[in-house]
């Protein structure tokens, strides 16, 4: 079936594979949740806001959805809220960035994807996280034996294209790559350790998903396949592209292996990953095992109720008490000035509410514009400490 | 070793597989697609023009034809032209 090309050069097909493909409904295939998925708060690392995944995600009729950010939890509470309102069940997870020794001091940090399984998993995350953020806020790390010292509550998934096993097996580094697969496996149990397949339809990505499969089953793990999600839609690449660039302090008309080659990492339907996954013989299984993972994750957060964090205090203070204090040190010197330290606190969010202060005197500050009016928790949720 | 030629081809779709085309008047029947890939870039540059660099959205094929040689043939998505990019020796 061929016509001919309105240009007079080569010829225009009428039926292509995408095109059948866009003939099958949305949500034809409802048997996958994508569970490697970044927003908006990976800051310049993604080209949409946890509010499109979310809608993208029911237009598709996916059941759950996952969000992992890169070395962040920040947005969970609005990915939340979102997908209450599409009701489709939250998975919280992350992309940690993880110094794995295999690579040797001081290389560039692996990315592994850690989803909670329940409440102490997602503790152990924010742990994590915090962590590695106050030893250095610019470029925040895991030390992998951090990661593997308290695995309990949390699956882990071996990344993408920036994951170690990835990067070693392109690197022709097979039998290291086995090695590091069998140490997930020992410090995480084999039952929570998923080798991930991404197909972006790159030329190396078939090669690439057989040596991935070879090697899970060397040393017997499952593998579960996921969009390594970076945009809700084929639309959003042009920003997502735009932000990598920026992120790279780069201008688009200059070559950069970390910038996408195409607009494949949006969120897929079960039909379309299908689409892509066909023919391969592990295929179904890995599309199936989302599904398995994402039951498995019970974590809610929005349950009326939030618990500010716990803030060590000095002892005989509250945590208004001890703001204040702190409030003289840094804005008014050692002895301070009442003044200042008034009316920083007021500029910091007016009185603090008793017993939270160590929470409400900067949260104000930093809040987006309009964050209030979408926070749920500002709107019928109560703090207490 | 690897020839690029970057010239248009007539193809043939049978439910959206590659199973033929035609080169400098040579029909040629693809006995297996080895590979597929897609590749874009140059957003920010026009979808067309005369020379220079331009925007690209590419699906491109790896084929064997039934008398064993291997091509890449890829489609513009912007206008549909099918385009062969390189043959294998």
């Amino acid at each position: 079936m061929i016509e001919a090309d309105h240009h007079g050069v080569g010829q225009r097909a009428t039926d292509t594979t995408d095109d059948a493909q866009a003939s099958q409904p949305a949500g034809y295939q409802q048997d996958y949740v994508e569970l490697h998925a970044r927003s908006a708060f990976s800051f310049l690392r993604a080209g949409s806001g946890v509010e499109a995944l979310v809608a993208r995600a029911a237009q598709l009729g996916m059941s759950a959805l996952a969000l992992t950010d890169h070395m962040t939890l920040a947005g969970v509470v609005r990915f939340q809220a979102a997908c209450a309102s599409a009701r489709i069940r939250p998975i919280l997870g992350a992309e940690l960035a993880v110094a794995d020794p295999v690579f040797g001091a001081g290389a560039r940090p692996a990315q592994l994807v850690v989803l909670a399984r329940d409440a102490a998993g997602y503790a152990r995350l924010c742990q994590l996280l915090s962590e590695a953020n106050l030893r250095d806020p610019a470029a925040p790390i895991i030390p992998w034996a951090a990661l593997a010292a308290q695995p309990e509550g949390l699956f882990l998934l071996t990344g993408g294209h920036e994951g170690t096993l990835v990067r070693l097996l392109q690197a022709c580094r097979r039998q290291e790559a086995e090695e590091v697969a069998q140490r997930y496996a020992r410090a995480f149990g084999t039952e929570q350790v998923w080798v991930e397949l991404q197909h972006h339809r790159l030329p190396e990505s078939t090669g690439l998903l057989q040596q991935l499969v070879g090697l899970a089953e060397a040393v017997g793990l499952p593998c579960v396949a996921t969009n390594g999600v970076a945009h809700a839609t084929p639309e959003d690449y042009v920003l997502y592209d735009l932000l990598t660039c920026t992120r790279l302090r780069q201008t688009v008309d200059q070559p950069h292996r970390a910038r996408p080659r195409n607009d494949e990492a949006f969120l897929k339907s079960g039909a379309e990953m299908a689409a892509l996954f066909a023919g391969l013989p592990w295929g179904p299984a890995a599309l199936a095992a989302s599904q398995e993972i994402a039951a498995q994750c019970q974590v809610a957060l929005l349950q009326g109720v939030c618990t500010a964090p716990r803030v060590p205090l000095p002892a005989g203070q509250t945590p208004t008490t001890h703001l204040r204090r702190l409030l003289r040190q840094r804005l008014g010197g050692a002895g301070g000035h009442e003044s200042a330290a008034a009316a920083a606190g007021a500029r910091a969010g007016r009185h603090p509410p008793a017993g939270a202060g160590g929470v409400f005197s900067l949260c104000p500050r930093h809040r987006p514009a309009g964050a209030a009016e979408r926070h749920p928790r500002k709107r019928s949720g109560q703090c207490r400490q | 070793m690897t020839h690029r030629y970057l010239q248009p081809v007539t193809v043939t779709l049978t439910a959206g597989r590659l199973t033929a085309f035609s080169w400098r008047g040579v029909h040629y029947a693809v006995a297996e697609v080895l590979a597929s890939w897609h590749l874009r870039d140059r957003w920010w540059e026009p979808a067309s023009g005369e020379g220079g660099a331009h925007a690209s959205d590419r699906q491109y094929s790896r084929v064997r034809t039934a008398d064993h040689q291997v091509f890449d043939l890829y489609v513009e998505r912007g206008n549909g032209q099918w385009i062969l990019d390189s043959v294998y020796d």
